[in-house]
């Protein structure tokens, strides 16, 4: 048997079947035939069929005409008419439409907000705490910060004499840079699908690593770099040690600030200035030089603990004798354990903003953000992001004092 | 205080000087100041201490250790006057002219220099003789004449002031041939 036989056999079995199918008594032929003669013309729309049909007869002529087409199907008599409008409005005893309700769906009663919330993350107070030093550009390896030191004596004075002397010594203080990078890759796709969200992908995916870079950069920032010689705040070799504080009265294994009062609390951060004003050969003022103190968030509410006499709170009382101390919270100095600091400890910073003019901390980079470009692949898009910093660097450390187990 | 940080770490006063700084300033300030060429073959020549000029080399170079050589060239004070080509940037302040680099040396003059004295006790007096270590070019002070073995006493020179004011280095004293007090 040819392909060409297989099929018209299937033609005509498929025939044979939708005239089976119908399965009409006679009754029923006669009845429709009594309704269909009547039919004059229009009949329009049965069920999902999208068109207008004509069924009916024009002297004694039985047929079909779909409203779109000029065509007009005939029929032998009515009986086959019938068959034919049924078989294109499908079954005739599914015509009545009766199914049972079942409400509106939920989606369409429910709201998609189009407020999206986004992660939060720890602040990033390193830039808060340090002066910017952009030097050199993306690629710089290495920075040489010159510093010049004095030497001198005078003479007793003689007419014939020249002696006494003046001298400066230059030396280069090297520190090293990091290059990090970071990549943002985005397919067509993706953004497709995430846009039936409302959601801009592409700024999304940009915001993420931008996010992640200010983190790193301020990690840096506070523990430096390991092996390319950046440091921060919490290593920096050019730093003076870190003072630890002294123990509570009410816990005496502890020096943590969870078990010391508001004068002790106050005692720690007056011994951390004076640590300062020691060195620094009046230099300080403390009406004049800003400074900024960094504690850690668990330890910030114990600033506020009050006084026996409930008058002042610790905060308060700081505040009032360092009008321009500025008391910020810092994720970076906390520590870890149960209470918090009690395993690794956590450190207050005090940071001032200027010595005699010169900074007293550096957030020193060649460039914060380097975008490589856009490049478009088959059905996506990837750009590298890089940067180069070289972490803290403090040219006047007698402005910079550490406490640890705050 | 540590230098390995390079930046100041408190407040002091001015420092009288640093070793290799002069002291007085004879004859309106004209030192006999020569410019040698540090040995290439030595591993560099330290300021403020004294050097050896090589000997057969039409009097152009000096060494940091004897050796062979037999004079002793002269001073190396602590001036600026050549790039130091090779020297390391990082921190550390050797003080050390790297070889081949040109340096000026003084004969004769007073001089800030670092003499730990090999009297008992450690005591450096004023009236010390200066030696010089042959192995290391190392200065130290003592005050009777036994020279120890490896140590060459520098000719003329002696400590005339054992402390002087405003130095925060320690054993920094001030050298002469020139002035005896």
């Amino acid at each position: 048997m040819t392909l060409q036989e297989m099929q018209q056999q299937r033609q005509e079995a498929l025939k044979t079947k939708m005239f089976n199918d119908a399965k009409f008594s006679t009754a029923d032929v006669n009845d429709y035939n009594a309704q269909l003669d009547k039919l004059t013309g229009h009949n329009p729309g049965f069920g999902e069929h999208n068109f207008d049909m004509h069924a009916g007869f024009h002297n004694k002529v039985y047929g079909m005409h779909f409203g779109r087409g000029k065509d007009v199907i005939l029929a032998q008599d009515s009986a086959q008419a019938k068959l034919m409008a049924e078989s294109v409005f499908h079954d005739a005893d599914t015509q009545a439409f009766g199914i049972a309700s079942n409400g509106v769906p939920e989606v369409l009663a429910s709201v998609f907000v189009n407020k999206i919330i986004e992660q939060l993350f720890q602040t990033t107070q390193f830039s808060a705490l340090t002066h910017e030093f952009q030097q050199g550009v993306w690629g710089t390896p290495r920075m040489y910060i010159p510093t010049v030191s004095r030497v001198g004596a005078s003479a007793l004075y003689a007419d014939n004499d020249s002696n006494g002397h003046s001298e400066i010594n230059l030396n280069y203080v090297s520190r090293g840079t990091v290059r990090l990078q970071n990549m943002c890759q985005y397919g067509d796709l993706q953004n497709a699908t995430y846009s039936f969200s409302k959601i801009n992908y592409m700024q999304q995916i940009k915001k993420t690593a931008l996010e992640q870079i200010r983190l790193e950069q301020n990690r840096i920032g506070f523990r430096g770099f390991a092996g390319k010689e950046v440091y921060g705040f919490l290593n920096a070799p050019e730093l003076l040690p870190v003072i630890p504080s002294p123990a509570s009265a009410a816990e005496p294994t502890s020096s943590q600030w969870i078990y010391k009062t508001a004068p002790e609390i106050y005692a720690d951060i007056l011994l951390m200035y004076d640590s300062i004003v020691q060195i620094a050969g009046g230099n300080v003022d403390p009406r004049t030089v800003k400074v900024k103190l960094g504690v850690p968030p668990a330890v910030f509410t114990f600033l506020l603990k009050p006084n026996a006499l409930f008058t002042d709170s610790a905060y308060d009382f700081i505040m009032r004798q360092f009008p321009n101390l500025e008391i910020i919270q810092v994720q970076d100095l906390q520590g870890t354990g149960s209470p918090i600091g009690s395993v690794l400890p956590n450190y207050a910073l005090m940071v001032l903003s200027e010595l005699n003019g010169q900074e007293c901390a550096l957030n020193a980079f060649s460039s914060i953000l380097q975008s490589h470009g856009a490049v478009r692949l088959l059905s996506s898009v990837i750009e590298k992001l890089s940067y180069t910093v070289s972490g803290m660097i403090a040219p006047q450390p007698i402005g910079i004092a550490r406490m640890s187990g705050i | 205080m540590t230098l390995k940080a390079g930046f100041q770490q408190s407040v002091t006063f001015m420092q009288c000087a640093l070793p290799g700084d002069k002291y007085t300033q004879p004859g309106f300030g004209v030192y006999d100041e020569q410019g040698f060429i540090v040995d290439p073959d030595s591993a560099g020549q330290k300021i403020g201490t004294f050097c050896w000029g090589v000997d057969g080399t039409n009097n152009q170079q000096i060494t940091p250790f004897k050796g062979a050589n037999t004079r002793i060239a002269g001073f190396v004070i602590r001036g600026q006057q050549s790039v130091w080509a090779n020297a390391s940037l990082s921190v550390g302040y050797s003080d050390i002219v790297p070889a081949t680099q040109q340096l000026p040396v003084c004969a004769n003059g007073s001089f800030y220099a670092v003499c730990p004295s090999l009297n008992g006790g450690g005591v450096i007096v004023a009236g010390d003789i200066i030696i010089l270590n042959n192995l290391t070019g190392e200065l130290k002070s003592q005050t009777t004449g036994v020279i120890p073995a490896n140590y060459t006493q520098v000719p003329g020179y002696k400590v005339i002031n054992a402390a002087p004011a405003d130095s925060q280095t320690a054993d920094m004293v001030i050298i002469s041939n020139e002035i005896a007090f």
